[in-house]
This record gives C-alpha cells, structure tokens and sequence, in this order.
C-alpha cells in the first residue's frame, strides 16, 4: 500500500541563465522524440535513490535541492523554435515533490513502483523540469528512497552514475566540488573547437559505411508477427562465465567477446563476410564529458569483416573495430543523418548496445560454463507495432548472470530465431572454452538451424 | 634514482636480444641517439596509460609488463582516453581503424610514435 501523505516544494537556485543551442547528444535523442508521438513517455527514465541512513525527510529534501543547484542540466528545459531547438538554462524555481508513505512493503521496494508511474506520462519540454520526485517514507514516516522520473534529454546511465554517487555524499553532508562542465559549456565547445572532432567522426563513418554491407539480411523475408516487432530474452550465468574467461585468455573486453560472437553468428545466417552494427555508445572518454551531468549517448558504426582463422581471431578483430566506433561516436547527428541518407548508403538497421556499468558478472556463480547451462532460461520480453531497427541485441545490467535480449523484426528473423540466436551466442562461447572453434566449422556446431 | 638504473639495464641487454647484423642496416648515429629517447618517451607513455587509468596501474607495473594493455587491465575508456591524450601530447593523429590492434602495448605505441613523428 502506498498513500500520499503530503507535498513539498523544493527551491533551487544557480548562477547561469542561459539558452543554447543543442549539444550533439540532446540533438540526438531530440531526433529520436520526433519519431515517437508527442507524449510518449518512451525517453523517460524511472530511477531509484536509496536514502542510507536515519535522514529526516528535511535533509533528503535539502540534499535533492542542491543537486538541483549544482547541475544545470536538471533545471533545463528544451523547446523547438525557428532557428532550431535550443536548451534554456532556469535560474531559480522549485520542484514539487510528493511524500508517500509505504505500508507492509520497504520502501525501496514500493520507491520503484512509484518511479515506474512518474516515468509514465511523457515529459513538456518546453514547460517542465526534467524530472519528477517523491519521497518515499517508511511507516514511521521516515524517508527510505527517493523515486523518480528523468528526461533522457537531461540525463543518461552515465549522469545517473555520478548523481547517485553525489547523492550519497550530499545526504551525510559531506562536501563537494562544484562541476566545472555543464551541456551549455558543451554546446558551446561542439560549435567551436569540438567541430573539428565532430568532422573527423563523420570522415569514419562514410569511410565505415563503404565496407559495410548493402543490406543485412538481404532478400530475406517472410510473414510477421503481429505485433511485428518481438524481444525474447536470455539469462546464462554459463555465458557470464564463458565471456569472462575468453576476455581474459584473448586480452578483449567481455563486450567484445559478445559483439564477436554476435557479428560471426549474423555472418554464418545471412551469408554475409562484413557485419556492420551500430552501437550506442556513451562518448564520456573525454575528460571534461566524463563529469558533466547531462546526455551525451550517440550511435557509433561498428563494422567488422569477419577474418579467417577461429572465433579468437573474430574476437581480437572485433576488438579492434569496436574501439574505432567508440571513437568516433562524438558528431553533429544531423550532419550525420545526411550521410547516412546519401543515396547508395547501406542499411544500418542493426544495433548492439552493452549498458553494462561493469566490465564483467563479478557475483556470477563459479563452475565451468559447460556445467552452468542447464540454468539457462530464455523468455519473451514484449512485443511492439513499429520500431527503428530490424535486430537490436542487448545486455541486462545484472551482475550474476549474463543477461541478453534480442529484438527483431519478425519479417527478417522470427522469434523462434531470435531464441535461437541467444542460445547460440551461448554455446558458441562455451565451446570456445574448451577448444578454439574454427569460424569455417561454425555449421558444424549445428547450433543455428533454426535461424535459417 | 629509479629511472637511470633502469635506462642502464635496458641499454645493457638490448645488444644481446638484437639480431647481429642489425646495427649495419641502421644509420651510424642512431643507435647513439635513439634508446635514451625511447626510455625516455616509454616512461612518459607510461605516465599517461597510468592517467588514463585514474592511477589504478602504476607507473612500474607498466613499464615491467610484457603483455598487451587490455591483458593488464586497461579498459576500453581507459585505452580511448590514453589515444586522446597520446594525440595532444605528440601532436599526431592517431588512426583506430587503420589495422588497430597493434596499439596495444607500450612497445607498439612507441614505435607508432617513433614512426608518425
């Protein structure tokens, strides 16, 4: 049971009024709102805070105004005008916050569900702060956790990173130094100085897009599902265990590993030798990008042609391209699209995206891999009308087991192949754990079939 | 003390891993020139990979390694940030998708040093 017990206000106040225009990062997600209907609620984040400690609700309250003072990203608001949108920086205002108190369930617990709900009713952008609070207290009345909703144009998994980290420090009281870089500052270096970055990103991507393949899957077509478009889901402690292992003897990220098998694996279906995906990458390499609160989240290309030799080969290739579109992710997205939509350009409509924050499954369970598959369980995880991507693979954040889940479009690859795919991945890699697979005897595995 | 003791050691035994008919192949001068150069620049990308890493890998450790940077613990942000800053130290365009991998220990990034400058 939760119940509102009351409404707080919660004032703000910074240095810099300012409008500007967009950073490459909120430019792309303002692209992909265009796409979605106004009000869909599809970029916002529901997140949870939890509150350590015997806290009155006054310090949570003071500690969530001064993470409003100290990052301007959170008092921005984003508006579309003749001259383009732009981002307008608010001085001074305050936040409404509801308190809710949670009976028969903790806090955190009943935190998350109160998020979920804030996230469900899309953002005003031109009239709204970018996020939504409540105060979650316990039955005594004390607070427990903090839910809230986040704009993905204020913020991305790397901001909410550093806001949980200074959360914690503001609720003990602990000082901090104030953030030198703001999206403003950001914008301001990507029209200046950054161009020539931006430039040199663009240079890699038409010079990526000539390798990549025309199409991925081809002629390849057959009756969709209605809703077309299906995610099927996998949770394999075997894969956690046998990506870490492989990283390791093959000096590779475990991202590369998955990205290698995934690429090979795309290679052995569709026939194709060059596997082009795009990844979302979190452009936060840069020093002054790495502590600034805001979105910086962009495409990058990822092109590997699939080399001869074995699976390791693929993975240290893989490697290698993967740093490449991690590169060059930072560019002006319209400049961008316009390359992209060059006539004659190759369909991109294959993603990757690794959201872990970890680089492995650090309370994965210990065993072979071989011997933790008959844990592995796949399951279905929604089904939509209309999506930008034909096949968009992607991690879980848990950290005992590998989670992956796929999405395809049902009139290039079934749901019964995308499982396939999935379980492949799996035993591809756990294969390779007891001998290098050699990737011309891939077939051999008889691991696909179902893919065909 | 550290770093000429080890500049000592390193000139001591290259001779002896050296295959013998090198130093005819090369020009005269450079073997005079190049190793106090070379320990010179491998400590300072030293220094910066350890930057890179937020001081995780000490400066030592990866000096002594001879295995690859991603073997000794370098992330991909870390190794990102480590091109951006070999970029703006030397003053050179580093080039990821020119057949990469092969910067991927303190040895290959000197020689690629060595060779663009």
């Amino acid at each position: 049971m939760i119940t509102e017990v009351g409404g707080e206000s919660v004032e703000f106040t910074g240095e810099r009024v300012a409008g500007a225009p967009l950073t490459w990062g909120q430019q792309s997600i303002w692209h992909s709102t265009r796409w979605l209907e106004d009000g869909d609620p599809y970029f916002n984040l529901p997140w949870v805070l939890p509150v350590h400690g015997r806290r009155d609700l006054k310090t949570v309250l003071s500690a969530l105004g001064a993470l409003l003072d100290r990052h301007e990203s959170l008092r921005t608001t984003w508006e579309d005008t003749p001259r383009g949108p732009v981002q307008q920086v608010t001085g001074h205002g305050e936040l409404r916050v509801e308190v809710v108190e949670a009976a028969e369930v903790k806090p955190r617990q009943a935190a998350a569900t109160v998020a979920a709900e804030l996230a469900a009713t899309g953002f005003d952008y031109a009239r709204e702060l970018p996020l939504r609070c409540s105060v979650v207290c316990d039955s005594a009345g004390r607070p427990g956790a903090l839910a809230l909703a986040l704009t993905h144009f204020a913020v991305d998994g790397w901001a909410l990173d550093l806001l949980a980290a200074e959360w914690r420090a503001l609720l003990t009281g602990r000082p901090l130094p104030a953030p030198l870089w703001h999206p403003l500052d950001q914008a301001a270096f990507e029209q200046g100085e950054g161009a020539a970055r931006g430039a040199r990103s663009l240079r890699y991507w038409r010079e990526a897009m000539d390798r990549a393949p025309a199409t991925l899957f081809g002629e390849r077509k057959q009756e969709p599902e209605r809703p077309r478009f299906v995610k099927v889901g996998m949770e394999s402690a075997a894969l956690a265990a046998a990506a870490e292992i492989l990283a390791a003897r093959w000096a590779v990220s475990t991202t590369s590993v998955l990205v290698a098998a995934t690429a090979v694996l795309l290679g052995e279906m569709t026939g194709q030798r060059d596997i082009a995906l795009q990844f979302i990458v979190g452009n936060r390499h840069d020093p002054r990008m790495r502590a600034m609160v805001g979105t910086a989240v962009q495409d990058g290309l990822f092109v590997l042609a699939i080399p001869d030799g074995h699976v390791a080969d693929a993975a240290r290739a893989a490697h290698a391209s993967a740093m490449a579109a991690y590169r060059h992710a930072h560019y002006d997205p319209a400049e961008q699209r316009a390359l992209r939509d060059e006539p004659g350009r190759p369909d991109l409509s294959a993603y990757f995206n690794d959201v872990r924050s970890f680089p492995g499954w650090p309370n994965r369970p210990r065993g072979h891999p071989a011997e933790l598959t008959g844990r592995t369980r796949t399951f279905d995880a929604g089904a939509w009308d209309e999506v930008d991507a034909s096949f968009f693979l992607s991690t879980g954040p848990a950290t005992d087991t590998c989670q992956l889940y796929l999405l395809t479009d049902t009139a290039r690859l079934s749901r019964a192949a995308a499982e396939a795919m999935l379980r492949a991945i799996e035993t591809l890699l756990v294969t390779s754990v007891t001998r290098d697979v050699p990737l011309a005897g891939i077939g051999e595995l008889g691991i696909y079939e179902e893919t065909r | 003390m550290r770093p000429l003791e080890e500049l000592r050691v390193s000139q001591a035994e290259e001779p002896r891993l050296r295959p013998v008919e090198e130093p005819r192949v090369r020009p005269v001068e450079e073997p005079r020139v190049r190793p106090v150069e070379e320990s010179r620049v491998r400590r300072r990308v030293a220094e910066l990979v350890s930057r890179s890493t937020d001081g995780e890998l000490e400066v030592e450790e990866i000096m002594a390694a001879d295995c690859s940077l991603t073997a000794l613990g370098v992330g991909s942000l870390a190794f990102l940030r480590l091109i951006d800053a070999l970029e703006e130290e030397y003053g050179v365009q580093i080039d990821l998708a020119a057949p990469a991998g092969a910067l991927d220990s303190l040895d290959e990034i000197v020689a690629h040093l060595g060779a663009t400058r």
